[in-house]
């Protein structure tokens, strides 16, 4: 007898096994993905990779979304589950079980599924944390592939999150059954559902709400406070979202109910009526899955460009093999840092095929019409032209090139101004004179029309040009090349940051590069994972949505058939219904997938991704693979409710 | 020509593996008259559902057949079979099975519009017929906003407005208090003198007594017939009907 309960819970666990399957694996899931992102921010072996300081922060960081994210997949489904069995404890007490007793059962269900998925979670995610490490680090680039070993701390942790998510959820649950009375549970499931009514005001303001965010995507143009205005929209299309698909979607459904002729039409009659009451309990629903399905496009287009695209945008940031820079007090730390250079070149082996050293000041200017002007307190940061101040004698030394310059005359490098540009400062109107081709190879890409442009400024007398200005002819700069590799690049770049010459700090390509491929080798790994993971839980939702559709409309649809409607027809009406609920957020997804395009752009800039085009086919190609995963995991849940349907 | 011909029906069912053999009809034959009232009293597991399925084309008779206007149930192919119930046969029954996501009229339109009716034909046809049933104020309201007499007489009119040869109501009154069946049992009354055809499977000896003839089944087989009298008043039928009940349940009542 004192078995009897965990055998009975062991024997409705088996029993609902279309409904508890997927609960368990959705767990065991959530258990192992959060075992290896713990694993990975904790494990020794992940501290002795090189340059991986900061990934290991990043995967610390993914710990905690990850969490969050698991408990409230955990909890979605469980409030699915429950729905569907008051029944079963309705009909428990009814027979003569206490309260106390089905408590009982639910706690040993809770404890199965519990002791399941740590254990299922647990060694899945030590297999796959071998595997995924491997992965790691091919992607990091490092050859030494040495494997990771079951971190206990990790899985101590996962008892106790998942062990405390599990009791939370079984007092949410026993909660639940100790507020209802027998016969409310075993009617638990149909009570008379109202008609669905849609407020204007929740129309509107996701009306609104849509707009503004798509706007902000799409108009505001500025790299620099492209991130947090991304933040804003996001936040704005996720509120646009779920006042669309709860009440936009009901009104939009009734509009075209009340068009007769479109309405009382086979195909359209039976679909109508069905959407409007499904909206109303799956609007919040799909409302999720759209934006899952967004942040999922989002995150893993996003980190695979950043990660395709990090040899240009290291190239962009190191345009030369080693960066030096330092504070100049005079012209002479130019020559003095050039003679440095040298000596230091010859005292590796190694030949300076490049040395571009000079000093500079920075001014930033705002762009009216092709004119410069400074910079004012308070100007909206849209047209910025961020300028470094070269003196002529500098450009002339450096480019080997005699200069000859007017007062008023200046040279230019800058990839996004035209030559047609003029300085005016102090009332005075400085002209172009032509090109500094000597400095393009150094000056930062900005994009035309994007509103961080950069300038190289080469003029007579900089040095009263910027103090007139407020600035100060202060910055010292040198790029070099040196022949001899990596390490020769590393070692040049040691020696001359600690040679005494005016450079303070100098760092070399090759030495950045792996520290950013380590990086963004991360960033990518992160976004496939939590690629993987959204992928799932939208698979769980959809797969709940249509068991709960389909013991719905499976006596709906038994009545219709009595009434006349064909086998044939029946099947055509479910089709129709399906595909226009799950392929909903899909279309919707794409939606802001488009107006967030832009705004990507401009954050993949200021990370150093320039390539537009590259992103866009990201974008498609992730949309596609995407898509067709959805597709898949709709179809195999489709069968489900197709059975309970003709059932 | 009777509307309505059943001849020597058979029915057996057996379990899947052919063990157990239920015979639930062993030989039912009838007929009814167009414009007739009949109704089909039975105990439970006298083989009336079975009778009503077969009758309703949703189940198939071991041996015997069916004839509606003369034409064979039988012969009616299985693709056509939906469409064929949906243009001769209404179906009224206990438990209402109106839809909860339409409203009345919605439910009441059904049929047509999967018949692809026009809308002003179906606006045409549902104005008498909702005036005849006393729904007409309650068409925009839905199944869960209004009583149980008044979804069952939006199942009426939902069975009757396609104009079926015949109308088939399976315990109508099963699921409605005294006074709901009372007025639900006069509009079935009122379609009938309309020309309406009826055959009434019940429990109720006041149901029964409402139509012009009532046939008693017992283990599978048609066991006593009714028939109203000229000018015979309900009350005298249905004294008659419970007679009949008494005898036939004490079994003194033979043939």
């Amino acid at each position: 007898m004192k078995a009897f309960f965990p055998r009975i819970a062991a024997v409705n666990l088996a029993g609902n096994k279309t409904a508890y399957l997927p609960y368990l694996l959705t767990s065991s899931v959530c258990v192992a993905t959060f075992y290896i992102m713990l694993t990975f921010a904790i494990s020794p072996e992940m501290a002795r990779v090189p340059y991986a300081t900061g990934a290991v922060m990043l995967f610390g960081f993914g710990t905690v979304i990850i969490a969050i994210f698991c408990a409230a997949l955990l909890f979605y489904a469980n409030s699915f589950l429950i729905r569907r069995r008051k029944k079963e404890f309705g009909l428990y007490s009814v027979l003569g079980m206490e309260k106390r007793h089905v408590g009982v059962v639910l706690f040993f269900e809770t404890l199965y599924t519990l002791a399941a998925s740590l254990i299922l979670g647990l060694i899945g995610g030590t297999l796959l944390s071998q595997l995924l490490f491997g992965a790691l680090s091919s992607l990091l680039s490092f050859d030494v592939v040495f494997s990771i070993s079951f971190c206990d701390a990790a899985a101590i942790a996962a008892c106790i999150l998942f062990g405390g998510l599990f009791a939370v959820i079984f007092l949410y649950n026993l909660l639940h059954l100790y507020q209802a009375s027998p016969v409310s549970l075993l009617h638990g499931e149909q009570t008379g559902e109202r008609e669905p009514r849609a407020s204007w005001i929740l129309t509107i303001i996701g009306l609104a709400a849509l707009g503004g965010g798509y706007t902000i995507a799409v108009v505001r143009t500025n790299a620099v406070t492209s991130i947090p205005d991304f933040f804003l929209a996001v936040l704005l299309v996720i509120i646009g979202t779920f006042c669309l698909f709860t009440s936009g979607s009901i009104k939009f459904l009734k509009a075209l109910k009340r068009s007769k002729r479109f309405y009382y039409k086979p195909e359209n009659f039976i679909s109508l009526s069905g959407m409007l009451f499904r909206m109303k309990r799956n609007a919040a629903g799909l409302a999720s899955i759209c934006i899952l399905f967004t942040m999922l496009l989002v995150t893993v287009s996003t980190t695979l460009c950043l990660y395709l695209g990090r040899e240009s945008s290291l190239q962009q940031l190191y345009p030369t093999a080693v960066t030096a820079f330092g504070e100049a007090s005079g012209a002479d730390d130019v020559t003095e840092a050039l003679n440095t250079a040298e000596s230091i070149a010859q005292e590796n082996g190694a030949e300076l095929t490049r040395s571009l050293v000079f000093r500079s000041g920075t001014l930033v200017f705002t762009e009216q019409d092709g004119t410069l002007v400074l910079t004012q307190d308070g100007d909206e940061a849209d047209h910025f032209v961020y300028a470094t101040i070269v003196p002529a004698e500098d450009y002339a030394a450096l480019s080997g090139e005699e200069v000859v310059l007017e007062p008023n005359e200046f040279l230019l490098a800058s990839s996004s101004l035209s030559q047609d540009t003029v300085l005016s400062l102090n009332g005075t109107e400085y002209r172009c004179a032509g090109e500094a081709d000597a400095l393009n190879a150094v000056t930062q890409t900005g994009l035309a029309g994007m509103d961080m442009q950069f300038a190289m400024i080469v003029c007579r007398d900089a040095e009263s040009l910027l103090t007139s200005a407020g600035g100060s002819l202060t910055g010292f700069n040198g790029y070099f090349d040196v022949t001899g590799g990596d390490e020769a690049e590393t070692a040049f770049a040691e020696a001359i940051a600690s040679s005494g010459c005016a450079f303070s700090y100098a760092s070399s390509r090759a030495d950045v590069a792996q520290e950013w491929y380590a990086l963004y080798g991360c960033f990518l790994f992160l976004g496939l994972f939590f690629g993987a993971l959204f992928l799932m839980a939208t698979g769980l939702i959809i797969y709940y949505k249509q068991l709960s559709e389909g013991f719905d409309d499976s006596t709906r649809f038994a009545i219709m058939q009595k009434v006349g409607l064909s086998p044939e027809e029946s099947r055509r009406a479910i089709r129709r219904q399906i595909l226009l609920v799950f392929f909903l957020p899909l279309a919707a997804a794409a939606l802001h997938l488009v107006f967030a395009y832009n705004i990507i752009c401009n954050i993949l800039l200021i990370l150093g991704v320039t390539d537009r085009m590259l992103f866009a086919c990201l974008c498609a190609a992730t949309f596609v693979l995407c898509a067709a995963v959805y597709y898949l995991i709709y179809r195999l849940t489709s069968r489900t409710y197709s059975r309970l349907v003709r059932a | 020509m009777a509307m309505l011909q059943v001849q020597h029906l058979q029915k057996i069912y057996s379990t899947r593996f052919g063990t157990m053999r239920v015979q639930a009809l062993r030989d039912v034959d009838f007929s009814v008259e167009e414009g007739e009232f009949v109704s089909v009293m039975g105990e439970s597991g006298s083989g009336k559902t079975t009778l009503l399925n077969i009758l309703a084309a949703l189940d198939k008779p071991t041996e015997g057949a069916v004839f509606l206007d003369g034409q064979p149930l039988a012969g009616v192919p299985d693709r056509k079979l939906s469409a064929f119930r949906r243009d001769r046969l209404g179906f009224v029954f206990q438990d209402f099975n109106l839809l909860d996501t339409f409203t009345l009229r919605d439910n009441i339109f059904l049929p047509l519009v999967l018949a692809r009716r026009p809308y002003a034909e179906m606006q045409a046809k549902l104005a008498p017929l909702a005036e005849m049933l006393e729904i007409s104020d309650l068409l925009d309201k839905y199944p869960y906003e209004v009583s149980g007499g008044q979804k069952q007489r939006a199942a009426v009119a939902r069975a009757v407005i396609t104009n079926p040869s015949l109308l088939l109501a399976d315990e109508p009154t099963g699921a409605l208090d005294s006074r709901a069946s009372m007025k639900l049992l006069e509009m079935f009354r009122r379609i009938n003198e309309n020309g309406q055809t009826i055959v009434m499977v019940t429990h109720s000896a006041i149901a029964a007594s409402r139509s012009d003839r009532v046939l008693f089944i017992k283990d599978g087989v048609v066991f006593h017939e009714l028939r109203r009298e000229e000018q015979e008043t309900d009350d005298s039928l249905f004294a008659r009907v419970n007679e009949a009940l008494t005898m036939l349940s004490t079994g003194r009542l033979v043939g």
